[in-house]
């Protein structure tokens, strides 16, 4: 008995695997073969001199990456792109989830798709817009003045202590409807009767969403802050079209630095190895991030 | 306060938020407007102003000059294929992943390929399509929509399945179900909600793409929609007006996309999770 | 179930949206069907005649190049028409990116080994790496090469080798509203102190003296760019060979009194609110409005000017940054270029479409649709009324665009720096010397 009860769940268990295997395999040859071959390939051109074109490519080791750690606009890419992610990351998912509760009843269906028009716009359209709003006597100074504030007018995009903020706000504006739909597919997802039950036994609002909604959703929280903070890290159209990290460096972030050196300075392998940094970087967030807010979904 | 004061206040609070986040998102869409139906001098004298004579003709001629129809044809074609792609390989790869541990470098190593930026595998990939001569070719970008967008496919199904209670799969296998008709039959549609996340989420990368259509499309009969919006982008002047028209009137397709997923999703989502 | 409704019915919309987008799929495909088809065709019948059947091989030739709006997808398509007319078993596909992304596809293309036929390099310095690899094909045994004015030939060489076909050129000055100079009863200025005069009756009478868009980075180098034929190259010509060698400096030549100029402009109020704010579209737009005289702008600006306010009368003349008796040089340099690919399998056809395109015909049809500059000796292309104001002045002498023989890389440190200068973040000798090193570290 016992001798068979084995066989068969060593049966079952190389079934699973195979099968599973099975499930994986479309997925895993694509993202293999056409993105992660790629990538790993093109690490080595981070121990190169190269400008990118040249059929010779000088080995040089880790040289690249020591000089990385003495260029100061490296770190001031750096410190611009954290500051930018931290904000966005908190003010995104605050205001997406405030904005997936609003819109939970079927009345306001239309307005969900107003708020995924901005994410639908190309950075070609964000850029000429947010120039119009921005601008010394745009509409947010325009504004200001209609509510008698012109103290609060300023050089939006101009002033280098202001730029990076107001960049915030037009990634904001455009990102925000995402993180709505995806806390709304987690709203979504609790059924009707748990909420039933809960206003039968009297449970007040504030209750209601603490102890059952946000706990039921807490997936939709790990997915939305791993994405919105990945997402803001790896920035680039929204300051290329807007700054092109300007004025002088004031919103120079990692991704736009390695634009300017990989394509402009003709500096191919110095630029790939801060993307090699910049992934290094963003990875072991990821999984911070990820160890600490799924252990939090489980105790929920 | 009562419950019933308080549900009261809650649906205040939301449509005063709505209302709000609404008037925030539609000012900077109304300038977008502006610059299209106004002509570049009303423009250049005072953008915010109401239009003294609405320039309608910049639609139509920006969808001529532009080929618009063309570039929406060809979008749409890439985008619907690589959104069924992805929704189909990447369901299927989440689910061994949400369910058993042991996969887990597995999850990490598509993880790791969110969090790269696309630059860093141009080139060799560049190399990679010429090999299998896939440049100029729909299938060719399709692979890498698929390939580039799948690790977040992933990381959305298997955030989702793991929340799912795998009773009622169990309970199919025990019935004698395949694995596979298992999945599709009863573990798939309970991911309708993220189903519909995954694919609007991909309508607005994949609808946006500009740079890989521009390397690995370059052929003017395959322009996608964002290529043709761009041939009014000069090296130093740029004609705005149909810009902006162009831009209108290629989000209109998606619009009525989201439109018609919402009547769809809305219906009978609740209540799929339990029911077994 | 349904599910599979769900998934259906996406399908079908997508499909019914690509359906209501193109009527006829198949007609789309039509076009360039029937022009495969009737290729051979049309060779079929002269080939019989010329019993030449070889080199009547059918050809296709992949151009690629920056220009797109500015110029207008159907000039280029005139010609090669026109070519393809007259080489009826050549096919010219024209392709075309934006110029912010240009050099990114060109340059993996050709790391790949996938060079176009026929592409566009930028002049000067910037086109050196590519040639240096091997990229470029020697055009110097090229009949157009003795056409080219000296000034455009200096930046299609390569180790003395013409690598490169220039096809226009373009000049900064400085554009200026004719009506509001004679509702003030002011003069054109000729030097730098008339000119600081003029500006400064134009803020009286409440308008911006000048308008600048210094948000979009390339702005920034404008006027350091009109600065500099009068200020240092007029009568240091050798001044890029002495940086080259380690005998000059930026820190210690006319660019810091340039710099002081630049930024005198600005403490003067002659300068619209906030240019770091204000990008180069709008610039044009406080021109168009008539709130601001003056725009330091290439010759490229008046397209969008005439568009934008198609009644203003629009003059052009070059900044006076002279003492009086100064002869004043201008800052003009070629625009495009148009190259051959060393590695093409149709090198003779490839060197025909250029010396098409260097024929004065096609030069004038092009040049009047650009409305830009010559490269080429005796032409007489339709140029801009307020750009031909600029012509006279040219003969005085003139200068390229300086970054076209600097390094790589000094540029972009350039750019940065104005905008960190007038910023406040930045001193004009930390610029310089950021400039200087930038250029120590990259030249080779």
């Amino acid at each position: 008995m016992g001798l068979r009860n084995a066989t068969w769940t060593n049966n079952t268990r190389l079934r699973t695997l195979i099968t599973d295997a099975l499930f994986l395999l479309p997925a895993f040859v694509v993202f293999a073969v056409f993105f992660a071959y790629p990538v790993i390939s093109s690490f080595y051109f981070s121990l190169t001199k190269w400008d990118g074109i040249n059929p010779e490519l000088k080995f040089i080791g880790l040289a690249n990456f020591q000089k990385l750690m003495g260029d100061r606009h490296f770190w001031t890419a750096l410190r611009n792109t954290f500051r930018y992610a931290i904000l966005v990351t908190v003010i995104q998912n605050v205001l997406g989830l405030i904005l997936a509760l609003a819109v939970t009843s079927k009345v306001y269906r239309g307005f969900r798709v107003l708020f995924l028009v901005p994410p639908l716009l190309s950075s070609i359209a964000i850029g000429s817009i947010w120039s119009y709003m921005y601008a010394p006597n745009g509409a947010v100074n325009s504004l200001l003045t209609l509510a008698g504030l012109e103290g609060l007018a300023q050089d939006w995009l101009g002033n280098p202590r202001l730029a990076l903020y107001s960049l915030v706000v037009a990634n904001i504006w455009k990102w925000t409807g995402m993180a709505m739909i995806i806390y709304l597919a987690g709203i979504q997802a609790i059924p009707k009767t748990i909420h039933e039950a809960a206003s039968i036994d009297g449970v007040d609002v504030w209750q209601r969403f603490r102890h059952v909604t946000f706990p039921l959703i807490a997936p939709a929280f790990t997915i939305n802050v791993v994405l919105s903070m990945i997402g803001s890290l790896k920035v680039f159209d929204i300051i290329y079209i807007m700054t092109q990290g300007g004025p002088g460096r004031a919103t120079e972030s990692i991704t736009t630095y390695i634009f300017s050196r990989a394509f402009e300075a003709n500096k191919f392998g110095y630029g790939t190895a801060i993307a090699v940094v910049m992934f290094a970087i963003i990875l072991a967030l990821s999984l911070i991030q990820l160890h600490f807010l799924t252990r939090r979904e489980v105790r929920a | 306060m009562s419950v019933k004061a308080q549900l009261l206040a809650s649906r205040l609070a939301s449509a005063l938020t709505v209302a709000l986040w609404a008037l925030f998102v539609v000012i900077p869409l109304a300038i977008m407007v502006m610059a299209a139906i106004k002509s570049p001098a009303e423009m250049a004298v005072n953008p915010f102003s109401w239009p003294q004579a609405f320039q309608w003709q910049t639609f139509q001629k920006a969808w001529e000059e532009a080929a618009l129809a063309r570039g929406i044809r060809n979008s749409l074609l890439l985008t619907s294929i690589s959104l069924l792609f992805l929704v189909l390989f990447g369901a299927s790869a989440a689910y061994p992943i949400a369910r058993r541990t042991r996969w887990a470098p597995v999850f990490y190593f598509f993880l790791a390929g969110i969090m790269v930026p696309f630059q860093l595998a141009m080139l060799p990939l560049y190399r990679l399509m010429k090999l299998f001569s896939l440049i100029n070719t729909y299938q060719g970008v399709i692979f890498i929509y698929v390939a580039v967008s799948l690790p977040m496919v992933i990381f959305l199904y298997s955030g989702f399945i793991k929340g799912i209670n795998s009773e009622l799969e169990d309970a199919a296998l025990v019935d004698g179900a395949g694995p596979f008709r298992m999945f599709w039959t009863i573990i798939f549609p309970l991911l309708k909600p993220v189903t519909s996340t995954v694919i609007i989420m991909n309508i607005m990368s994949l609808w946006n793409d500009f740079f890989i259509a521009l390397l690995f499309l370059p052929k003017k009969e395959m322009r996608t929609l964002q290529l043709s919006i761009f041939s009014f982008k000069g090296q130093y002047n740029s004609k705005l007006n149909l810009i902006m028209a162009a831009v209108i009137l290629s989000i209109l397709p998606m619009v009525i996309v989201f439109l018609a997923l919402q009547k769809q999703f809305v219906q009978g989502i609740a209540g799929g999770a339990v029911k077994g | 179930m349904k599910l599979r409704w769900l998934i259906a019915s996406l399908l079908v919309t997508l499909l019914a949206l690509s359906a209501c987008a193109a009527p006829a799929p198949p007609a789309a495909e039509a076009p360039a069907a029937s022009q495969e088809e009737a290729a051979p065709a049309e060779e079929a019948a002269p080939a019989e005649e010329a019993k030449s059947e070889e080199a009547m091989e059918p050809v296709v030739l992949e151009f690629y190049h920056w220009f797109g709006a500015d110029l207008g997808e159907t000039t280029i398509k005139e010609i090669n028409d026109r070519f393809h007319e007259e080489n009826p078993n050549v096919t010219v596909e024209f392709e075309t990116a934006d110029t912010g992304t240009y050099e990114q596809v060109i340059n993996t293309r050709l790391a790949a080994d996938d060079a176009p036929d026929i592409f566009g390099v930028f002049p000067g310095t910037k086109f050196h790496p590519k040639a240096k690899a091997g990229f470029l094909m020697d055009l110097s045994d090229q009949p157009w090469v003795d056409n080219l004015l000296d000034g455009a030939k200096v930046v299609a060489l390569y180790q003395g080798k013409v690598m490169t076909m220039p096809i226009d050129q373009n000049v900064i000055g400085v554009i200026y509203n004719k009506q509001i100079f004679a509702d003030l009863g002011l003069e054109v200025p000729t030097t730098w102190d008339e000119f600081l005069q003029v500006s400064e009756a134009i803020k009286e009478a409440g308008i911006a003296p000048m308008a600048l868009g210094l948000k979009s980075a390339w702005v920034t180098q404008l006027i350091p760019y009109a600065m500099a034929p009068s200020a240092i190259y007029r009568d240091m010509p050798d001044f890029d060979a002495k940086m080259y060698a380690g005998e000059a400096s930026f820190v210690d030549s006319p660019w810091a009194q340039m710099m002081a100029d630049y930024l005198d402009l600005r403490d003067r109020g002659y300068f619209n609110d906030s240019p770091l704010g204000t990008d180069y579209n709008l610039s044009t737009d406080l021109m168009a409005s008539g709130d601001a005289a003056m725009l330091v702008q290439g010759n490229w600006a008046l397209a969008s000017l005439r568009d934008k306010a198609p009644d203003i009368e629009w003059g052009m003349f070059p900044l006076p940054y002279v003492q009086p008796g100064q002869d004043i040089w201008v800052s003009a340099a070629v625009g495009g270029t148009i190259t051959i690919s060393a590695s093409t399998e149709h090198p003779e056809e490839a060197k025909a479409y250029l010396a098409f395109w260097a024929r004065p015909d096609i030069m004038e049809l092009y040049l009047t649709q650009k409305r830009a500059f010559p490269a080429f000796k005796n032409l007489n292309p339709e140029l801009d009324p307020a750009a031909a104001e600029m012509l006279p002045p040219l003969e005085v002498g003139s200068y390229p665009f300086l970054d076209q023989n600097w390094p790589p890389g000094v540029q972009g440190v350039m750019l940065e720096g104005i905008q960190s200068v007038f910023a406040g973040e930045m001193t004009v000798e930390e610029m310089l010397q950021e400039m200087d090193a930038a250029w120590a570290e990259n030249a080779e």
